[in-house]
């Protein structure tokens, strides 16, 4: 994976807007290959709409968000090649198989492995569903198959939007080694939880901190 | 990018088919509301003939409007859509892919269908075939100008109110010179040149619709 190396995330004085008014004090992150970030913050703190942000899906947000050194804006393909997103909701069809879920997305990176789905589904002790319809899991499964994409699609930015959720303490053992495995191959991982995770070697996290109104306030006003 | 396009198009026709109701319902509202004509308004063969044209028409415009909603709107509260755009799918090519699939399930049964109306309503073959011919250039149309309204009013509440307001002025023209088309051939006079309109009107929204549904859908998941 040395072919990464060059490939790193920036967010310089990044705040996301929302009705005209920045929802957190501005951030800058740097993410290199081999290191995780935890994002944290109070409920309505801006985690989700950062990391959407940072995946090119909004574009409501003042600072800079770079990849590899250029704007997101420039080289998204490149930034979708290694990026993999796992939000709040999962993009499963409820009405296709686990299989045929995750085949699809494999397709549109790669090339079909029917093994590989496989395997992945053992690790995640769900390989009985393989051919089981996703509307008829469980939340904790459905999660564990939407989980199983890091596994099937080779990529090296992996982004979790609260990934532990719904998840049983096997399930968070299995991610938390699924990670450390992942960052010492040289891969990325920004991640947002509510709970303290300890399993993941070198995880650093980072808080986001209400903005002071006063401040932005006075700014605008000089600025107007 | 194009085995991507083909991906999605099986997969979204594989969505479709598995919840039946879904692709029956818009075949299913064409044949009762074409079949109940004749009973409501009148059995006489030379006024149903007269009418024809206007009933499969606007019957087979307001089925592909209900199926639109099947394409876009789970899709996008699963998560789907912006899925399908970080693996790299151009918002082109979803539209592209939902539309094509949406002809496919619904658009085509219509066209298969329709001669049978046509008997029901006894008009001649040559108009029957034309009007084969007619939907056949329209229905595509249809959907991808429907794509557009879809993708303006995805996430909204009330979308499908608002969908038909938005779309339906756009479908008006399809409409006019599919029914004009029909109608021509039924009395026996040249009907190429409503076809041709049809054709242009198909070629302009593959051209057009992709571009216009891929922005809306931009503004919507953002």
């Amino acid at each position: 994976m040395s072919k990464h190396a060059i490939e790193h995330l920036e967010l310089k004085n990044l705040t996301v807007i929302r009705s005209d008014l920045p929802l957190f004090k501005p951030v800058d992150i740097s993410l290199k290959p081999s290191q995780a970030i935890q994002i944290s913050g109070t409920n309505g703190a801006g985690k989700t709409s950062l990391l959407r942000c940072i995946c090119g899906l909004s574009q409501r947000y003042e600072g800079s968000i770079n990849w590899a050194g250029q704007s997101i804006e420039n080289c998204k393909p490149l930034l979708y090649q290694e990026l993999l997103y796992i939000g709040h909701s999962l993009g499963l069809k409820p009405k296709l198989t686990v299989e045929q879920n995750l085949s699809f997305y494999q397709q549109l990176r790669s090339n079909y492995h029917r093994q590989n789905i496989i395997d992945a589904l053992e690790q995640l002790e769900i390989g009985a569903y393989f051919d089981e319809y996703v509307g008829n899991l469980s939340a904790g499964q459905k999660r564990r198959v939407a989980l199983a994409r890091i596994l099937v699609e080779p990529v090296n930015f992996w982004v979790l939007d609260e990934p532990m959720v719904a998840l049983d303490v096997n399930g968070q053992a299995w991610l938390e080694k699924a990670c450390n495995s992942h960052l010492a191959e040289g891969g990325m991982i920004l991640l947002t939880s509510h709970q303290r995770i300890t399993g993941i070697h070198g995880l650093s996290e980072y808080r986001l901190q209400e903005p002071s109104l006063t401040s932005e306030l006075f700014k605008m006003q000089e600025s107007a | 990018m194009r085995s991507s396009l083909n991906a999605l198009i099986k997969r979204e026709i594989s969505v479709v088919l598995r919840s039946q109701s879904e692709f029956i319902y818009p075949l299913a509202f064409f044949l009762i509301v074409t079949s109940l004509f004749p009973l409501a308004v009148t059995p006489d063969p030379v006024q149903l003939a007269f009418l024809a044209p206007g009933v499969i028409w606007v019957a087979a415009l307001l089925s592909i409007l209900m199926s639109l909603n099947s394409f876009y709107q789970l899709d996008y509260e699963e998560g789907g859509l912006e899925q399908l755009l970080l693996a790299g799918v151009s918002g082109r090519d979803i539209v592209m892919a939902k539309s094509i699939a949406n002809w496919l399930v619904t658009g085509l049964p219509l066209v298969i269908v329709a001669p049978l109306i046509g008997v029901l309503f006894d008009i001649n073959w040559d108009a029957n075939k034309i009007a084969m011919l007619s939907l056949f250039l329209g229905t595509p149309s249809l959907c991808l100008i429907g794509s557009i309204g879809m993708c303006l009013t995805l996430g909204l509440r009330n979308g499908g109110v608002l969908l038909t307001l938005l779309v339906l002025p756009l479908f008006i023209p399809v409409l006019i010179f599919g029914a004009s088309a029909v109608q021509a051939a039924a009395i026996g006079t040249n009907f190429s040149g409503q076809l041709a309109i049809l054709g242009a009107l198909l070629v302009l929204s593959i051209m057009l619709a992709p571009f216009a549904g891929a922005a809306a859908m931009k503004i919507a998941i953002d």
